[in-house]
This record gives C-alpha cells, structure tokens and sequence, in this order.
C-alpha cells in the first residue's frame, strides 16, 4: 500500500518537473523603450492600462542600464499611479502651481508614497546593476505594469524589452512541490523495492 | 472474520483489481499534467467573464474536457468492467461467502471504483491550481468547490446508470459501451437543448435540463452575456439545481442498491 502511494506521488513529481521544464513560448507581441531617466526620477511602461497578464500568460522583461536602476512589476495601471500621485501631490502641496505639480508627478519620492499606501501591488522588486532578465507570471488574472526609478544623483541611461510569454506554469511555483512530491514517492517506494528485489534474490 | 476485516478485505481486493499497476499511476499522471495543460483563464470565456469569482469558475470548467473524460473513462472501466466482470466470473459469490452484508460489499464495490478516483480527481486538480494560481484559487475556494460539485453531477449520475446497466445485464463490456455512449448522448442532448432554447427563445429547456445538468446554470449565472442568453438565474437557484441534481445522483445508487439487494440472482 504505501509503495503505492509512493509510485503515485513520484509521478504527481515527475509531472510536475515536467511542467517545470518546459520552456515559454513567445507570443510575437513585443516592445521595446530606451530612455534617460533624469536623477530622483522615475517613469511607468506601459503609460496606460498595462499588459494583460495570468498564471498562463506572462511577460519577459529584459532591462539594461548604464548604472543602477530600482524596477518594481504593479499589478495596477499607469493612470492609477499618476492619478493618485498627482491627487496626493495637490493634497499635501496645496500652493504648488499645475506645472510644478507635473513636473513632481514623476519623482521618486511620489512612487515610494505609491508604493507604500499600496504595497500589495507589487508583484516584484528589484535593483538592476547593468542587466537583468526574468521570465515572470503573476499568481492572478492581472494588468501589469513596469515601474522604473533612479535613486541616484546621476542620469542613467536605460533600455527596456517587453515580450509577452505564454507558459504551462510559473517555473518558481512547480519546481518546489516537484522535488518534494518525487523526494516523498521514492523514500515510500524504497521499502517496497527492497522487498520485492529481496523476493526475487 | 469480522465484518470489518472482511469489508477492508473486499474493498483491498477491489482497489487492486480497479488500479493494477501501472492504471492507477498512469491516470494520476494525466490529472496532474492535464490540469497545467487545460487550466485557462483567458480562453474562449474570457470575455464575458467579469469578476474575480467568475474567472475561478472559468478556471474550473476550463478543465471539464480532456481530464473530465479520463475521469469518466475511468469510473466507467471501474464499475462496468471490475463489478461486471466480478459477476460473470462468480467473484462476488466468493465475497458473499464473507460474514459481510450485499450493501456493505457493494459499498466497497463503489468506493474503489468511484470514490477513490473522485478524491484523486479532486485532490490533484485543487492541488495543481492551487499551485498554478493561488491568488484566484484561495479567495474564492467556496467558488471552486461549487463549481466542481456541480460540474460533476452528471458524469456521477452516468456512473450511477452504468451501475444499474451492469447489474441488470451482468456483463461488464456491454455495460460499458452503453455507459459510454451514455456520457456522448450527454453531451450532443446538452447542445440540443441550447439549439431548442435558443429558437423557441424560451427558458424552459435549459431549466428542465438543468435538473440533471447543473452545470448549466452555474455557467449561466456566473458567464453574464453569453450568445442565445434566454436565462440567467440567482445563485440560490444554481444552490437548488446542484440539490435536486444530487437527489437524483442518490436516488439512482439508491435503486441499484436495492436492486443488488434484493433482486439481483447470482
């Protein structure tokens, strides 16, 4: 009985690991920005409503800079940010003239508000040192967009590519259960290998 | 022996002759890689479905073909061919020669041939989307498991008849076609019943065949704006079709009971 379970869970592993293995399959759908993104500033890509994205359909986001950037992955939609950002700039800079208000919509200090007061759109955070790249499928039917920042008192010359990706399954979501799933069926076949082979001596 | 270890007994003996090595692997196998293959959330649905609901109820019935059918397959082959087959042979009067009632032995008759491949339907495809996509699996878990309790009405109901078929002609390989063809009637009636609504532009049929399809309107209630629309209805009537579905479910593995009680000559 329990080599049973044991042969059942290995192959629950071995599809798994199989649904793991298998690469994306690009779509054909790309875009591509370079840019200059001025010292405390930051920009979103796409402007508008963002790239259609599920556990099925998800992006790959390939980033080159001159220095380092800070990029988050929202699960929201351009508008959004700049809409709030500009509300809150009017709420907390009351005398602030409509083109100063602009101008402040793209600081970096705007997005870290942003990003505090909704924390739970951040799908992914990290800082790019020259390159990065990543294959990357949210864990619900979303719009994303790329938020890119520069921290630094430099400008920083950048590069963004954006190609929609269709896949079985996140790789980082599969692999896990797969190691533990064929891990757990080969200690519980063990016992019965070993008796049947001891049979068979 | 007791009655217990003589249930325990029939039902080890069932599960080894329903899943021989390597059945029961190579159907786990499939349930597992055909979720990740089938599961879909932005497919042919996808544009009428609006809320976060509705796309976990899109998520689910993206998987009612292939693995469905390897489901149905596989309880068919069970009860049709394992039961049918014990009867030819004379394996069920064996097991009757076992201090073990007619009901208790087909209890363990159907719990190897349609509970245990209903628990491992269930358990590997919640896993897998669970896995998959958890951020719409876990907030609408009460979504899931309405939408599978409801897509899996009928093919238990075909099980059940099968069930019957198989007692009454005590031949599993008959049993099995007419269970088979059973399940495609199904489906060719089920897109009749769409055609006739669609052009007496009335509800009526959709609702008659909701009684033993309640998969209907669950996909009516949450896919708003479908073509051919005549009927949307609340989710207490889907509540009260996926009851009356399973009343029905009870009633027919009610009569074959009964049937193997008292009637069936071995």
């Amino acid at each position: 009985m329990l080599g049973r379970v044991g042969s059942t869970l290995l192959v629950i592993g071995l599809a798994l690991a199989l649904v793991s293995i298998m690469p994306p399959a690009t779509s054909g759908f790309y875009s591509t920005t370079e840019g200059v993104l001025a010292p405390g500033k930051y920009d979103v890509l796409p402007s508008g409503d963002g790239w259609f994205s599920s556990p099925k359909t998800g992006i790959s986001l390939k980033v080159s800079s001159n220095s380092s950037l800070h990029i988050y992955l929202l699960s929201t939609s351009g508008s959004e940010v700049y809409g709030w950002a500009e509300s809150w700039i009017k709420e907390h800079f009351p005398n602030l003239k409509e083109t100063e208000v602009t101008r402040k919509i793209f600081n970096v200090s705007v997005l870290r508000m942003f990003l505090k007061e909704y924390s739970r759109y951040v799908l992914l955070n990290r800082t790019v040192e020259k390159t990065f790249s990543i294959d990357f499928f949210p864990s619900k039917v979303t719009n994303i967009i790329l938020a890119i920042s520069n921290p630094s008192s430099v400008s920083v010359d950048y590069k963004v590519r954006l190609e929609r990706i269709t896949g079985l399954a996140a790789k980082e979501h599969v692999s896990k259960p797969a190691e533990l799933s064929i891990l757990t069926g080969i200690i519980l076949i063990l016992p019965w290998a070993i008796k049947r082979y001891l049979i068979r001596g | 022996m007791g009655r217990y270890r003589s249930f325990l007994e029939v039902f080890a003996s069932s599960l080894n002759e329903d899943f021989h090595f390597p059945i029961l692997e190579v159907f786990v196998f499939l349930y597992a890689l055909g979720t990740f293959v089938f599961a879909n959330m932005t497919g042919m649905l996808g544009q009428f479905i609006t809320s976060g609901e509705a796309v976990a109820y899109g998520l689910v019935s993206s998987l009612t073909g292939f693995p469905l059918f390897i489901f149905v397959i596989l309880i068919l082959k069970n009860v049709a061919y394992g039961l049918g087959n014990d009867i030819e042979r004379g394996v069920i009067r064996t097991f009757l020669s076992y201090p073990l009632s007619r009901r208790m032995l087909l209890t363990a008759k159907i719990l190897s041939s349609i509970v245990i491949p209903l628990l491992l339907l269930l358990g590997i495809q919640v896993s897998a989307l669970l896995i998959l996509a958890p951020d719409v699996v876990m907030p609408y878990m009460n979504t899931v498991l309405l939408s599978y309790a409801a897509i899996l009405c009928h093919p238990l109901l075909i099980a059940a008849l099968t069930l019957i078929f198989t007692l009454l002609l005590k031949k599993g390989g008959i049993a099995l076609i007419t269970g088979i063809i059973l399940y495609f009637m199904f489906g060719i009636f089920s897109g009749l019943v769409m055609f006739l609504a669609g052009a007496l532009n009335s509800s009526l049929p959709l609702k008659v065949f909701a009684i033993i399809n309640p998969a209907l309107p669950l996909q009516r209630y949450y896919v708003r704006g479908m073509p051919g629309g005549v009927w949307t209805p609340t989710l207490n009537e889907v509540l009260l079709y996926v009851s009356a579905g399973y009343i029905i479910v009870a009633l027919t593995f009610m009569f074959g009971y009964l049937y193997f009680e008292r009637r069936l000559e071995l």
